[in-house]
């Protein structure tokens, strides 16, 4: 295979949150940990994501072990918090990532050399490929 | 476990991918006109398969800056989340 496997470095500034907070001290009550509340779970469809043109990196982490904090239906998608294991995958033109629903995952990271991707992302229901 | 490859090599992907709806799948990828730009796409045969062509913005935003980022996005571009 000649596609992107591996973790590449995370983008700038990309820090997933649920460490120390910054400026907390021995001693004094540390402030509740920001999370963001955007890694997703298809719960019956899988994610086929196809890059085009330009470029992203999308964070993948297994489901085991999140904290669910949201569920909606009707779109067919669980939110949760992330954590810091979740692995960077990039996208490049003509590479493309297959997400099954035990992987929570957060597109949309800037890859350094563009800071847009032209994607295709097909769902396809989970019972057609069982 | 996610699956990584390329278009150029979907014969590598297959062997990842066993069930024949696969092939059905990404030979109906091949017939999508790519330079109909920001459309939706339904299969014809599997009528529940939808394929988004989108192009959108990256972001190194982290923290609650990515949220708003991807929050846009899902508005602007996708049948999508509403967080």
């Amino acid at each position: 295979m000649t596609g992107p496997v591996g973790a590449a470095p995370p983008p700038d500034g990309f820090g997933l949150p649920g460490g120390q907070p910054a400026g907390a001290r021995w001693g004094s009550p540390a402030p509740p940990p920001v999370y963001l509340r955007v890694a997703f779970h298809n719960v019956t469809s899988i994610d086929v994501h196809i890059c085009l043109s330009g470029s992203e990196i999308i964070q993948v982490v297994p489901v085991d072990g999140l904290i669910s904090v949201s569920r909606n239906d009707q779109e067919d998608y669980v939110l949760y918090n992330p954590t810091p294991a979740a692995q960077s995958i990039p996208m490049l033109p003509r590479y493309v990532a297959i997400l099954f629903p035990y992987d929570a995952h957060r597109p949309g990271f800037s890859h350094p050399s563009t800071t847009f991707v032209q994607k295709i992302i097909i769902k396809v229901p989970l019972r057609l490929l069982t | 476990m996610s699956i990584i490859g390329d278009l150029d090599n979907l014969a590598q992907v297959y062997e990842q991918l066993p069930h024949p709806a696969w092939r059905t799948v990404f030979t109906w990828l091949t017939q999508i006109p790519l330079s109909d730009q920001n459309n939706t796409f339904i299969n014809p045969n599997l009528p529940t398969i939808k394929a988004y062509l989108k192009t959108i913005p990256t972001t190194k935003s982290s923290s609650d800056k990515y949220e708003s980022h991807m929050r846009h996005i899902w508005k602007s571009h996708y049948e999508m989340p509403q967080i």
